[in-house]
């Protein structure tokens, strides 16, 4: 994601000699003008990376255990000592970047392009599909969150790839709401009964001129709810009902080192930080694609 | 008054018809079969025997007739029995549901105790150094793992000065307040950042309105006008927004409990998950959903006591 900005960044800058200004070259100029932007994206890319090329980047086996060496304390061979197996932390911290990553944005992609297909048809097309997608809408709010996504993994059973499911399965209404409240208002609009009036199809007009002005809104809340996703997968890996050791996965890294939080409170530290850097920098992202791309939020 | 109460009674019965049906389902969805799971530590049983205590228990009826049972058990206060403990899935719940309650509810006194005067002080001082410096504490707010924020408190509060228990509850009352202390602040967190945030641009919003600067151009005092004026008109959205997050505070002390050994239904729920306890799995999140059901109608009542608008709507 954060190549393909910077992709349209250098495509923007190419466009200003050539075409008048477009939105996506003021979205993105705004995008690069905020400092707390390019932090984000550079701190993202190299969690990206650090995902990517975990083998190469890690200096240990994350999964390779060593008896002769457990418990080890911060040195310069283990950056953030070893555990009760003897597995390097640090390696494991690198790995963990992969889970959580991976979590964050096929949770956030799929959810958010089934919530905006079933929410633009519920907004567009109104009856039967509206009534059933808003009922369950009203229905899921009535529970929190977590608690419901605990129970979708009790009924599932407890596994990295049930708990992505169940994450999905609850995520994709919040955008349907969303989504279709948008669509209420954009139908009744001007340019869409003038679309409607010339003849254009159902399908045309969803996708010519109801998704665009959906899309900004989507792309931020998109983005926000990667982080989100990341600290609920995380907090559920704590719990021991999403990633199971020996995964290396930052909350399941936090519930292991509970037992060694008395003599190496620093494996109890690092995951945490790293969730914390990562939905920092999603969060940075996401309010500067708000500023940037919303207009409506605008200060 | 009476009608709007009333009225918001009757809505929400279609809620919790759902929400029954909702939980009835997530029995039915469990995989394997109950008796099974029932009798898990019992003797092999033959299929005789589970037959006949299939039908004792009625799973051999048809599903709307179990429906239409575990209703009429459920406004009975019977929610079966507990695998684990052999006593009654309500008992085990009552018991523990205190212990949640006084969590959230110390919880939420944080949250406001803490977010309204960060989120006001930064409006008033909008683009200053106050201002920035509590955006990033916001920021931050909901950034933080909640669970991991719980235990650093413990690395800091209890294992490293030794002020404080790191789990468990007290019995007394002074130890119950002290070990309190701890997992209460840290499910604050989850809802500290987002209410600043929202008492912050509540704040500012009020403050453009044109009632605003009439009472500034009136003459009135700065702080008569901010507080006397805008304040209680800022306050709204807030409300609306804290009694809507109660249920992620709900879910988050479901962790935080789990992290701190708090003995309430979060920890119950979770415990037995792992103990394939599923009748109390799915009666805790029926009370989960009740208690949230619950919170927005009494929301929904308080709102038009303070804002009148609400009723003629």
């Amino acid at each position: 994601m954060a190549e393909h900005i910077v992709d349209l960044a250098a495509d923007a800058a190419f466009i200003e000699l050539t075409e008048p200004k477009s939105f996506f070259y003021k979205a993105t100029r705004q995008l690069l003008g905020k400092k707390q932007a390019i932090l984000g994206f550079a701190v993202l890319l190299v969690l990206v990376l650090a995902a990517v090329f975990a083998e190469q980047i890690a200096p240990y086996d994350p999964y390779k255990t060593n008896y002769a060496n457990v418990k080890q304390p911060p040195s310069a061979a283990h950056f953030i000592g070893t555990d009760e197996l003897g597995r390097d932390g640090f390696s494991r911290l690198i790995y963990g970047a992969r889970i959580s990553l991976m979590v964050g944005v096929s949770v956030s992609a799929i959810s958010t392009t089934v919530g905006v297909a079933l929410g633009a048809i519920a907004g567009y097309f109104g009856g039967a599909v509206d009534m059933i997608i808003m009922r369950a809408v009203d229905l899921f709010m009535a529970f929190p969150f977590l608690v419901l996504a605990i129970a979708l993994v009790a009924v599932f059973g407890p596994s990295l790839f049930n708990m992505m499911l169940a994450l999905i399965l609850l995520y994709w209404i919040w955008f349907a709401r969303l989504v279709r409240g948008m669509v209420l208002t954009l139908r009744e609009t001007e340019f869409v009964v003038g679309a409607k009036a010339a003849g254009a199809s159902d399908i045309s007009i969803i996708f010519r001129h109801i998704l665009p002005n959906v899309f900004p809104v989507v792309v931020v809340q998109g983005s926000f709810s990667v982080a989100d996703a990341i600290l609920i997968a995380a907090g559920l890996s704590y719990l021991g009902l999403g990633a199971q050791p020996p995964t290396a996965e930052w909350g399941s890294m936090l519930s292991n080192a509970k037992e060694l939080m008395r003599i190496l409170p620093v494996l109890s530290i690092a995951p945490g930080v790293a969730i914390m850097i990562t939905v920092l920098a999603i969060n940075f992202i996401g309010d500067a694609l708000r500023d940037a791309l919303d207009p409506t939020l605008r200060n | 008054m009476k009608q709007y109460i009333l009225r918001r009674v009757i809505l929400m019965i279609p809620l919790v018809f759902g929400v029954t049906t909702a939980t009835f389902a997530l029995i039915h969805l469990i995989p394997g079969d109950p008796v099974e799971l029932m009798m898990s530590n019992a003797r092999q049983l033959t299929e005789e025997e589970i037959h006949r205590i299939r039908d004792k228990l009625g799973l051999n009826d048809p599903l709307p007739i179990q429906y239409v049972r575990y209703v009429t058990n459920l406004l009975k206060g019977d929610m079966g029995k507990s695998v684990r403990s052999r006593s009654d899935v309500s008992y085990e719940i009552m018991q523990r549901l205190p212990d949640t309650i006084i969590l959230t509810v110390t919880s939420i006194c944080l949250v406001l105790v803490l977010a309204l005067p960060i989120g006001i002080i930064s409006a008033l001082k909008r683009g200053t150094w106050i201002d920035t410096l509590a955006m990033t504490f916001a920021l931050f707010g909901v950034s933080i793992p909640a669970f991991w924020f719980g235990i650093m408190l413990m690395l800091i509060f209890g294992l490293h000065l030794d002020w404080l228990p790191t789990v468990g509850q007290g019995k007394t009352p002074i130890e119950f307040a002290r070990s309190l202390i701890l997992p209460s602040v840290t499910l604050s967190l989850i809802l500290l950042g987002l209410v600043t945030r929202v008492a912050r641009s509540s704040m500012l919003e009020v403050l453009s309105l044109d009632y605003v600067r009439t009472a500034r151009a009136k003459g009135l005092g700065a702080r008569w006008v901010n507080f006397r004026h805008a304040l209680p008109n800022a306050l709204i959205p807030i409300l609306t927004i804290v009694s809507g997050q109660f249920a992620s505070l709900l879910g988050g002390a479901v962790l935080i409990e789990k992290v701190f050994g708090w003995p309430g239904i979060g920890r119950l729920a979770v415990d037995s998950i792992f103990a394939r306890d599923y009748l109390v799995v799915t009666n805790t999140v029926l009370v989960f959903a009740i208690m949230v059901i619950l919170v927005n109608l009494a929301n929904d009542i308080l709102y038009c006591y303070i804002d009148p608008r609400i009723r003629f709507q």
